[in-house]
């Protein structure tokens, strides 16, 4: 009989305690992977490792959970452009007009010509060496930043070219 | 002087005559003001004589820091012109057009920046003109040209100094004001004197303000009350102004003495200009990208500015500098001392350069078709202006030597100059170089093109071209393969040549540019660039201009000198944008801030509103006053004129709230309607009149009172009278307390009691509330 009084006490605690915390915990996404394919528009992609630090290096404020950044570079190895893809932290829906304002601000010069690529809306920076493009892919979970350099033929195929091996593969 | 100025013609008395004998024969004679104060009136003309002179000692100093004879005239002049507007503005008895001086100044200032010979052709507005003249620079260099900038700036400060004196000297009846207001222009401006002009300068300068001075001094002995016990005599003036003189003769070459001898002031500052100095360089990313010139020619540059031609141990310096090195051409143009060797010929044209100093190619042998004298410096090589700084257009044409070839240079002679040792100075070479060196060709320049094809094998250029230290052990860095700046890679190359044995300096300028033409190409500040520079007998200094091979590649928006030779390296330079959340926006500092501004500006209006209440509180109690008085005829008429007139001398601080009518003319100066005022009020209200008070009566005393007050109020100061309509005086203790004031006489307000600004006039001591 003690023994069955325990066992009902110890179960009610548990399930007392168990009450008492929250939800469970959000996760933040994982960082896509297949954001490009291996080669785009006559120009080699490559992960660059060495830009991950930056994201966790960040600190508590950042609004960056993960991120990485691909390079394409052309046949003789020079820098053509750098996507930078971002996940946002859980607490931040970048389908919000703050949090898209927030991010936008924090870009260079804030500044953007906005144009619709592939159904995309894209903000635009023309800036002294590079040409940015910044978008929201629809999930709010991600934000991107195409960095061309003005050299570049044509950005706006290569940009078009990312948009469209994205969306294809459900980003 | 009297606090009342002359009656107007068109105010007549309709008092009887025998009536007004009496108060004519018992007016005061006697001077009214018992607090005469021991200072002797000084004529507005010396006064003004004395804000000239102590002004223009400061135009003097003004005027030297720049070039030419124009510049102290230009200065001196518009000190007259202020002291002239101050005193037209004087005899014309409106002291308020004394404010016109404001933007008289910076009209004739203006004028001054448009109007006078303007050799290199500087146009703009006045706010370009003188942002110009202010990037310029060069008052730590003096003298420098005088620019229609410094020209807006100099006859615009000089005119309101000289006014100011001027003003505050008569306004204020201090007349040593004349001198003393100038004088921190005279300090400041002492302190930028060229060298060597400092005691000529000084000494003019003290003449004038010692000249100022004695003006005033002779003014006060010329007063026959002060010269009573001193005889009072022109001869006694004339022998002190000549001790003095002699006094200050003496003063002034003793002052120049000291100045040699570097006792009396400690070295300037500026001196360390004879010295070389580290190049202060504004980052390119904070120069504003606009075009700099334009070059048409068939060679490609480079366009060079300067050198850093000194080399301390650690870092690269620029020469001293020195006005005295600069050569004028010849009358054609020549440039003496030019290599004699084939030319080539480039148009330049300046478009929005700041500074003196002119590009041109290396080795220039003749200049032409400037506007304006040039100087060429035969140590550094650049040409700069000596009459202004170039305009926007400015064109000029250089025909300079040609670039030599390798084999040219490999054939050079091959003897060493003693005179160019100073360009071979340089630290013992670490023993990586000493290596190097034991490998290298005899021959100067292929031992050099060894040197340097040894540090473009490894070097990886990175970064931009800011000028920083370089030592010996960053040399062998940059050889052992470490990424280096485009600075520090000429800096090495400079630094290996001179290990050499070769006379080597760092030049810079601009290079490359952007083709606007086949021929022609414009330069800007990402065009800017440095160079290795090597003396060869027989070919000048010769620029020996490379890229290293290799470079980190960059997406960075910083500008940058594109170079295609340079092809990138393994090495990545990327940009991560990372948006970092700020939860709250304001700072704590921010809401502070807010709160406070506002808070300042409440305080600022209620502030403001308490200090010019009385104005309307005035108005009112004149009306309630005036409706009185109609009600109440002559007499009442009589009363009210009468008491807003001692209502408004207390306001002006002249009156005396509880003195009689017949007692208040002792203390003031005599006036005959202030008299005949007097006695009709006493009269009218208390002695024979009374009985026979006419509205002719209460209108004569009326008019009276009126005629009277503007005199009165006219014969002070400008601030005196605007103190006196916001003044408490009247409102607190008025004249007649039976009348109307709307004034709380518990006086719960807070009591803030305004200065009583008893300026005195033309020198002689305010009338006051006499004891």
């Amino acid at each position: 009989m003690r023994a069955a009084r325990a066992s009902v006490l110890a179960l009610t605690l548990m399930v007392a305690v168990g009450a008492c915390g929250g939800g469970p915990t959000p996760v933040a996404k994982p960082l896509p992977t297949d954001v490009l394919p291996a080669s785009i528009e006559g120009l080699a992609v490559e992960r660059e490792t060495s830009a991950d630090a930056a994201f966790t290096a960040a600190g508590p404020a950042s609004m960056v959970a993960s991120g990485g950044v691909w390079t394409a570079r052309s046949e003789d190895g020079r820098l053509v452009a750098a996507l930078q893809v971002s996940v946002l932290e859980p607490r931040y829906d970048a389908r919000e007009i703050t949090v898209r304002r927030g991010v936008r601000a924090n870009i260079e010069t804030g500044r953007y010509r906005w144009q619709k690529v592939d159904g995309q809306w894209v903000g635009t920076q023309e800036l002294a060496e590079t040409r940015l493009y910044l978008w929201f892919p629809p999930g709010g979970d991600l934000f991107e930043v195409l960095q061309v350099r003005r050299t570049a033929a044509d950005p706006l195929r290569l940009l078009s070219g990312i948009l469209k091996h994205q969306q294809e593969k459900g980003l | 002087m009297t606090i009342l100025e002359d009656p107007p013609s068109a105010v007549e008395s309709v008092m009887p005559e025998e009536a007004r004998s009496p108060v004519a024969e018992a007016a005061p004679t006697a001077p009214v003001f018992d607090d005469i104060t021991t200072a002797a009136p000084v004529a507005d003309s010396r006064v003004l004589l004395a804000a000239f002179l102590g002004s223009a000692g400061g135009a003097w100093l003004v005027g030297g820091v720049f070039q030419g004879i124009l510049a102290r005239a230009v200065c001196l002049f518009a000190v007259a012109a202020g002291t002239v507007a101050v005193g037209v503005a004087q005899r014309s008895g409106r002291a308020a057009l004394q404010y016109f001086i404001v933007p008289g100044s910076f009209v004739v200032g203006y004028l001054a920046a448009l109007l006078l010979p303007n050799p290199t052709g500087t146009t703009g507005t006045v706010p370009e003109l003188v942002r110009r003249a202010l990037s310029n620079g060069g008052l730590d260099q003096p003298p420098i040209p005088f620019d229609p900038g410094w020209r807006f700036l100099a006859v615009g400060l000089l005119t309101l100094v000289a006014a100011a004196a001027a003003s505050l000297a008569l306004g204020l009846g201090r007349p040593r004001l004349a001198v003393i207001v100038p004088l921190p222009l005279v300090i400041a401006a002492g302190s930028l004197q060229p060298n060597g002009r400092e005691a000529v300068g000084g000494a003019v300068a003290l003449v004038l303000l010692i000249a100022g001075l004695g003006v005033l001094a002779t003014a006060e002995l010329a007063d026959p009350g002060a010269a009573a016990g001193e005889g009072g005599s022109r001869g006694f003036e004339v022998r002190q102004l000549v001790r003095g003189g002699a006094a200050l003769l003496g003063v002034a070459v003793a002052l120049a003495a000291l100045s040699q001898a570097k006792v009396l002031f400690p070295v300037p500052e500026r001196n360390r200009d004879a010295k070389p100095q580290k190049p202060q360089v504004v980052p390119l990313k904070a120069v504003r990208d606009r075009p700099l010139f334009e070059a048409t020619s068939s060679s490609k540059g480079p366009w060079r500015l300067g050198v850093l031609d000194t080399y301390d141990g650690s870092a690269w310096l620029l020469p001293p500098f020195d006005l005295d090195r600069l050569t004028p051409p010849e009358t054609d143009g020549a440039i003496p001392g030019a290599p004699p060797r084939p030319s080539v010929t480039a148009q330049l044209t300046v478009r929005d350069i700041d500074g003196f100093t002119l590009p041109a190619l290396p080795n220039p042998q003749r200049v032409t078709s400037t506007k304006g004298r040039i100087g060429y410096d035969v140590r550094t090589g650049v040409l700069r202006t000596t009459e202004g700084a170039p305009a926007a257009g400015f064109d000029y044409t250089v025909v300079a030597a040609a670039s030599p070839t390798g084999a040219e240079l490999s054939a050079a002679p091959t003897e060493r100059s003693p005179e160019l040792d100073a360009y071979r100075a340089a630290p013992s070479p670490p023993l990586e170089v000493v290596d190097l060196l034991g490998q290298a060709p005899t021959n100067p320049f292929e031992r050099l093109q060894f040197l340097r094809a040894r540090l473009y094998e490894n070097v990886v250029a990175a970064g931009s071209g800011v000028p920083v230290d370089i030592n010996p052990a960053r040399v062998v860095q940059l050889l052992g393969g470490a990424d280096g700046t485009p600075f520090e890679i000429v800096a090495s190359e400079a630094l290996l040549a001179r290990w050499a044995g070769i006379p080597a300096r760092i030049g810079y300028g601009f290079n490359g540019g952007t083709a606007i033409s086949p021929d022609t190409v414009e330069l800007r500040p990402k065009d800017g660039a440095n160079w290795l520079e090597v003396q060869f007998p027989g070919f000048g200094w010769v620029p020996i201009l490379g890229v290293p091979p290799r470079a980190k590649a960059s997406l960075s928006n910083e500008a940058k000198n594109s170079t295609p030779q340079v092809r990138p390296s393994d090495d990545l330079t990327l940009q991560v944008y990372i948006p970092l959340e700020n939860p709250d926006p304001l700072q704590a500092f921010q809401v502070v801030r807010y709160w406070v501004t506002r808070a300042l500006a409440v305080a600022a209006g209620v502030a403001a509103l308490w200090f010019v209440v009385p104005f309307p509180v005035k108005l009112v109690r004149r009306r309630r006053r005036r409706r009185w008085a109609a009600a109440n005829g002559p007499s009442g008429r009589i009363v009210t004129a009468y008491a807003e007139l001692r209502d408004r001398a207390t306001d002006l601080g002249v009156g005396d709230p509880v003195s009689t009518p017949l007692d208040y003319l002792e203390r003031v100066a005599d006036d005959d309607e202030h008299a005949e005022l007097a006695w009709l009020v006493t009269r009218g209200l208390f002695g024979d009149l009374v009985r026979d008070l006419r509205d002719e009566d209460a209108t004569a005393a009326e008019d009276l009172a009126a005629s009277v007050g503007r005199r009165l109020a006219s014969a002070q100061g400008g601030a005196t009278r605007a103190a006196a309509l916001v003044s408490r005086a009247s409102l607190r203790e008025p004249f007649d307390a039976a009348l109307a004031n709307p004034w709380p006489e518990d006086r719960r307000l807070p009591q803030l009691r305004l200065p009583h600004l008893r300026l005195p006039r033309r020198g002689r001591p305010t009338p006051g509330a006499a004891s």
